[in-house]
C-alpha cells in the first residue's frame, strides 16, 4: 500500500488527474465559500432548485440541511462518475503494457496484485474526496446557518454516500484496465460506455417505459435513491452498490486472471 | 531428485502463429543450463509459461513441482524477463527494496538486500537514481539485480548481457558462475560462446520446436572430435587422407563455415591420437589456423537449426 501511494506520487498521470481535480475544487469550493449555495435555503432559490429536482427533495437538502454541503454533495455525485472513469483508469493497464509486472509475479499472486492496484485506487480516488469533502464541511459550519453537530452529521452522511458511490466505478474501471492493457483507451472505452448507454436509455424509456430496469447496468440509476432524504431507500441503494462493486471486481479479476500479461 | 523443470506437450499459440509446439523435456537442477535457438523460437515465450506471465494454449508446466502462479514458487524463483520495465520514476533502490519485501525480508533487511544485489551489478552508486535517468546499460544492471534478490533456487535469464559492454557481460557471467553452486540457472542468450562457457547443458529451440537438450560436452563431441580452421576450404574427398588412422571414424568439411574440418575418432583413442592427425593434415599441405577439442556450440547449433 505503501509502494502504491509513493508511486501515485510519483506517476505524471496520476499527478495531473490531481492537480485538476484539486482545481476543479478549488474553484468550486471557493464559489461556494462566497454563498453561492446559500440563496437555495431561500424561498426563491429553494424554488428555483423544485424546477431541476423534486419539490420535496429540493425542501430536505436546501431547508432541512446545511445547503453548501447538500449543494456539494449534489455537485460530487455528480462529477464521481468522470472523475473516477479518469482516476482510476491506469489500476493495472500500465503496468500489463510495460511489462512491470513481470517484475511482481514471481513474487506475489496475480490476486493480490489485481487487489494492491485496487485498493491503490481507492486511494487515489477516496483520500482526494475526503479532503475536499472536509474543506466543504467547513465551510458549510462558517456559513449555513444550522448548528455545529447537524452539519457534521450531515457532513459524514454525505462523505460516505459520495465514497460510497465512488467504489463501484473504481472497480468498473478495473475491468477496462486489465481488458484494454492502456489506462488512455480504458478511459475512452468506459466514457463511451457510460454516455451511449445513457443515450440508449433515454430514447428507450422514452419508446419503451418498461425498460427503466436496463438502466440498473451502471449504478448513476441509483443516483436518485443515494440523494433522498428516505433512510430505507439511500440503504437499499448502498447495498445495491456493494452488489455492483462486487460484480465489477470479480469480472475485473476474471478478466485479469485469464488474460497474458 | 524431483526435476525442476517438467514440462509436458506444451504448447503454445498466439491466433494463428505458433509459438511453442508440443514441448516435452524434465530439466534437473546443477548446472546453468543454456536456451538457445534463432529469433521466434519460442525461448521468451517459454521463459514466459514456466513463470505463469501468460498461459499455455495446451500442455502442462510443473517448476519445482507446482504449476506456475503456484503460492509455493513466490520468492523461490527469479527471472530476468527481456522486455519488462521498472517503474521509470521511482529509484531503484526503493524499487529493489519493495521487490525484497515481497520475497520476505522485513523492510529493513530488503533495503540491504537491496543494496547487496546492486554492488553485485556494481550500480550501487546510481541506486538512488530513477530509470529514467539511467542508461539502457544500467537498466539492464538494475533488472539484473532484482534477478538475484534472495536465495532463489532457480533463476531465468533471458539475453543477460544483450546490450552491456564487454567488460560489465564478463562481471554478470562471472556473478552467475560464482552463483551457480546454490541455484539453477537458465539462461537464455544468442551468444553461443557465453552459453559454452558458462552452462553445462543446451537446450535447443527452433520453430517453437524442441529439438535437443544435451550436456554441451555430448553435443559438441569433446572427446570424440578434433575441430580444425583451415587456412582454405578442404578437397572434398580429404578423407581419403585419414584411411591410414584407423581410429579416426568420420570426417566432415563444416556444413556452415566450409573451412572447417571437423575429424571424429573413436572414443578409446589414446590422447596421441591427436598427433597423429595433425601429422596427418601436415603431410598432405594442410594447414590450419586454429584447432579444439569439439565442434564449436555455435556451429552446432547453427547445423541443427538450419538442417531442420
Amino acid at each position: 500500500m505503501r509502494y502504491d501511494l509513493l508511486y501515485i506520487v510519483r506517476s505524471a498521470t496520476r499527478l495531473l488527474f490531481l492537480v485538476f481535480y484539486g482545481l476543479f475544487w478549488f474553484w468550486l469550493l471557493w464559489k461556494l465559500g462566497e454563498g453561492m449555495a446559500t440563496w437555495l435555503a431561500e424561498p426563491e432559490g429553494n424554488l428555483m432548485a423544485s424546477w431541476i429536482l423534486e419539490k420535496e427533495l429540493a425542501r430536505a437538502l436546501f431547508l432541512e440541511r446545511p445547503a453548501t454541503l447538500s449543494a456539494y454533495f449534489l455537485i460530487a455525485m455528480a462529477m464521481v462518475p468522470a472523475f473516477v472513469i479518469w482516476g482510476a483508469s491506469s489500476q493495472t493497464a500500465t503496468d500489463i503494457k510495460s511489462r512491470h509486472l513481470r517484475f511482481l509475479i514471481p513474487r506475489c499472486g496475480r490476486f493480490e496484485i489485481y487487489l494492491g492496484r485496487f485498493l491503490g485506487a481507492v486511494l487515489l480516488i477516496t483520500l482526494p474526496e475526503i479532503v475536499v469533502g472536509t474543506i466543504a464541511t467547513l465551510i458549510s459550519v462558517q456559513i449555513d446557518n444550522m448548528d455545529i453537530a447537524t452539519v457534521l452529521v450531515y457532513a459524514l452522511h454525505v462523505n460516505s454516500i459520495v465514497i460510497a458511490y465512488s467504489l463501484p466505478y473504481i472497480a468498473f474501471m478495473a475491468i477496462f484496465s486489465a481488458w484494454t492493457a492502456s489506462a488512455g483507451l480504458a478511459v475512452l472505452v468506459a466514457m463511451s460506455i457510460y454516455f451511449v448507454f445513457a443515450m440508449v436509455m433515454g430514447v428507450l424509456t422514452i419508446r419503451w417505459p418498461e425498460s427503466t430496469w436496463i438502466g440498473y447496468l451502471l449504478p448513476n440509476a441509483l443516483k436518485t435513491q443515494l440523494i433522498s432524504p428516505d433512510g430505507s431507500l439511500i440503504l437499499l441503494a448502498l447495498a445495491a452498490l456493494v452488489m455492483y462493486l462486487f460484480i465489477y471486481f470479480w469480472v475485473g479479476w476474471y478478466i485479469f486472471r485469464v488474460r497474458d500479461l | 531428485m524431483m526435476p525442476i523443470i517438467e514440462i509436458q506437450e506444451l504448447s503454445k499459440t498466439y491466433g494463428a502463429a505458433r509459438a511453442l509446439h508440443r514441448i516435452t523435456v524434465s530439466l534437473e537442477r546443477g548446472q546453468p543450463i543454456g536456451l538457445v535457438g534463432p529469433n521466434g523460437a519460442g525461448k521468451t515465450t517459454l521463459f514466459s509459461l514456466l513463470c505463469g506471465f501468460i498461459h499455455p494454449t495446451s500442455g502442462t508446466v510443473r517448476v519445482l513441482g507446482h504449476p506456475p502462479l503456484h503460492k509455493a514458487l513466490h520468492g523461490r524463483i527469479a527471472i530476468l524477463p527481456q522486455d519488462a520495465a521498472l517503474i521509470k520514476t521511482v529509484p531503484i533502490v526503493t524499487q529493489l527494496t519493495f521487490l525484497a519485501q515481497l520475497q520476505g525480508f522485513t523492510r529493513k533487511k530488503a533495503r540491504q538486500e537491496a543494496q547487496r544485489v546492486l554492488e553485485c551489478v556494481n550500480l550501487h552508486q546510481s541506486g538512488h537514481k530513477s530509470p529514467d535517468l539511467l542508461s539502457h546499460g544500467m537498466l539492464k544492471r538494475a533488472a539484473i539485480a532484482q534477478a538475484f534478490i534472495g536465495n532463489t533456487e532457480l533463476v531465468l535469464l533471458d539475453e543477460p548481457t544483450a546490450g552491456l559492454d564487454p567488460a560489465t557481460a564478463g562481471q554478470i557471467r562471472e556473478l552467475i558462475r560464482t552463483t551457480a553452486k546454490d541455484r539453477t540457472f537458465i539462461v537464455s542468450s544468442h551468444n553461443l560462446s557465453e552459453i559454452e562457457d558458462i552452462c553445462g547443458s543446451v537446450l535447443i529451440l527452433n520453430r517453437g520446436q524442441l529439438t535437443e537438450y544435451k550436456t554441451i560436452s555430448d553435443l559438441v563431441a569433446r572427446t570424440t572430435c578434433l575441430t580444425f580452421r583451415l587456412e582454405k576450404p578442404p578437397e572434398k574427398e580429404v578423407e581419403v587422407i585419414f584411411q591410414k588412422l584407423p581410429e579416426v571414424t568420420k570426417v566432415e568439411i563444416g556444413s556452415v563455415a566450409k573451412q572447417q574440418l571437423l575429424i571424429h575418432y573413436h572414443e578409446s583413442a589414446d590422447k596421441a591420437a591427436h598427433i597423429r592427425i595433425m601429422q596427418v593434415l601436415h603431410q598432405a599441405g594442410i594447414y590450419f589456423l586454429e584447432m579444439s577439442r569439439g565442434q564449436s556450440l555455435e556451429n552446432k547449433v547453427l547445423e541443427i537449426t538450419q538442417n531442420k
